[in-house]
């Protein structure tokens, strides 16, 4: 009888233990769940995307480990496989600023990330292309080559704009009002950037983007 | 005694482990990783099949507006005759020809508007997600009319899973430029547009897409109060820049 109840006693201090470093209540995070502002592009292959992307300062409210992400991606957009991003990401709990990274999805749909590039500033540009003499696809932020990863493709579509985690109506997460300008392309048999001129958009409930009297820039933003 | 042990040793390793837990969860160095992940791809354009042209004239899939079970075409076609299009829905296995277990329908085809020798419109469908169909429709400009045109502008290659909207233009040298300008709300605002011509009312179709995709002309100064000219973009002085694509590639 006393084992039983020093065994519930225990069982009482954990949870109070748990609830003091989790004091939100918060959810299990929804790691299948997303809300996305995204524009993209997949009218013909891509092997680079550029984007100069603004800070902004998104409400990560509840989630485990939610995040807020403002991202440029490239690769197998439809099967979500072998696909590379770079951008910044702010998280929730534990808090973190926002912080530049990259990573990838490779052959076998499993995630390597996130590798982190250290404070996102007030805004970078963000690059990555496959580079035919090593057959990598290289990130960069700046001019500054940050890693590189071989994905088994050399070209593919090309998405931008916010990412949030945490798709549930009882988590409140947010897309900070984030610009994404500049955005840039380079496509098979031509080594030279272009503007995007126009593109394609894809929002959750919520979630918006909408052009800055530009062909070639958006605004992110939104809320669940 | 042993009893009293046992106990003291369940509830000490106990708070221990949920201490050691909440410290791992609190440290950024052990950050549990969620993966990045783009927007689910639905539906795949096919900017090819999108535009049709016969003797009677031309007919051409400009925005495209997709939402769980419904979708609003919004077309340009240029036809001697003045008549409402006769429009017919069908969906077939992109792989097998076979038509589709579940068909979509034509709820109505809506005239918009003119723009030069063209007459803007949007076709309200409603469907059923299949994922290989390709949805089509045959456009006759006159009800019984025996040259009709067909278009075929996007196939649905993934299940949808979440209520996404999804927006896509054709990015073709046509005529007739539309624009998905803004979303505000659940509202959203399209343009539509001779090309190389500035926004007038002459040249320009102002419209309204309220929550259910009910289509509503606006004027010009409606459509401006709703939706003001931002200013071009500018990138935050303190960011650093260093890159500088070239212009719009000529070769699209």
């Amino acid at each position: 009888m006393k084992n039983r109840a020093g065994f519930l006693i225990s069982l009482i201090v954990v949870e109070l233990v748990l609830q003091i470093f989790n004091p939100t209540g918060a959810q299990a995070s929804c790691g299948s769940c997303r809300n996305h502002a995204i524009g993209y592009r997949t009218d013909q292959q891509y092997n680079g995307v550029h984007a100069y992307i603004e800070l902004a300062d998104p409400a990560i409210r509840d989630g485990v480990n939610g995040f807020s992400a403002e991202v440029i991606w490239i690769g197998d957009i439809p099967s979500a496989h072998n696909v590379i991003e770079i951008g910044w990401r702010k998280t929730g709990v534990p808090f973190q600023g926002a912080n530049m990274y990259w990573g990838y999805v490779d052959s076998n749909g499993s995630w390597s990330g996130e590798h982190w590039l250290g404070s996102a500033g007030q805004g970078r540009d963000y690059k990555i292309e496959y580079n035919s003499g090593d057959g990598k696809w290289h990130v960069y932020v700046g001019s500054s080559d940050q890693g590189s990863v071989s994905l088994g493709i050399s070209s593919g579509y090309i998405e931008a704009g916010a990412e949030v985690s945490d798709q549930d109506p009882n988590n409140h997460n947010a897309a900070g009002v984030a610009g994404h300008l500049n955005l840039s392309y380079r496509a098979p048999g031509n080594s030279s950037y272009f503007q995007w001129g126009g593109w394609a958009k894809a929002e959750s409930p919520g979630y918006h983007i909408n052009p800055i009297n530009s062909s070639n820039a958006f605004q992110t933003s939104g809320y669940n | 005694m042993k009893v009293r042990i046992v106990g003291l040793i369940t509830f000490t390793a106990l708070v221990a482990l949920s201490i050691i837990v909440a410290l791992i969860v609190l440290s950024n160095n052990t950050l549990p990783s969620q993966a990045g992940r783009p927007a689910p791809f639905i539906w795949k354009d096919q900017p090819e099949l999108a535009t049709a042209q016969n003797s009677e004239g031309s007919f051409s899939i400009r925005v495209m507006m997709i939402k769980p079970q419904k979708m609003l075409w919004f077309y340009a076609m240029k036809s001697a005759y003045n008549d409402i299009p006769d429009v017919t829905a069908i969906a077939l296995n992109k792989l097998s020809g076979i038509k589709s277990d579940k068909q979509p329908t034509v709820d109505k085809t809506q005239e918009l508007g003119k723009l030069g020798d063209f007459r803007v419109g949007v076709i309200h469908l409603s469907y059923t997600s299949q994922v290989g169909q390709v949805i089509s429709v045959q456009v006759a400009p006159f009800a019984g009319a025996k040259q009709k045109w067909e278009v075929s502008p996007v196939v649905q290659v993934n299940e949808i899973e979440q209520p996404y909207t999804w927006i896509i233009p054709f990015f073709d040298k046509a005529t007739i430029v539309g624009t998905a300008d803004s979303s505000i709300g659940d509202t959203n605002y399209f343009r539509f547009q001779l090309a190389g011509q500035s926004e007038s009312p002459g040249n320009t179709l102002f419209l309204n897409i309220g929550p259910q995709m009910a289509v509503l002309p606006l004027s010009q100064a409606q459509y401006r109060a709703a939706v003001p000219k931002m200013a071009s973009p500018q990138p935050n002085l303190k960011g650093e820049k260093t890159f500088t694509p070239a212009p719009m590639n000529p070769n699209g």
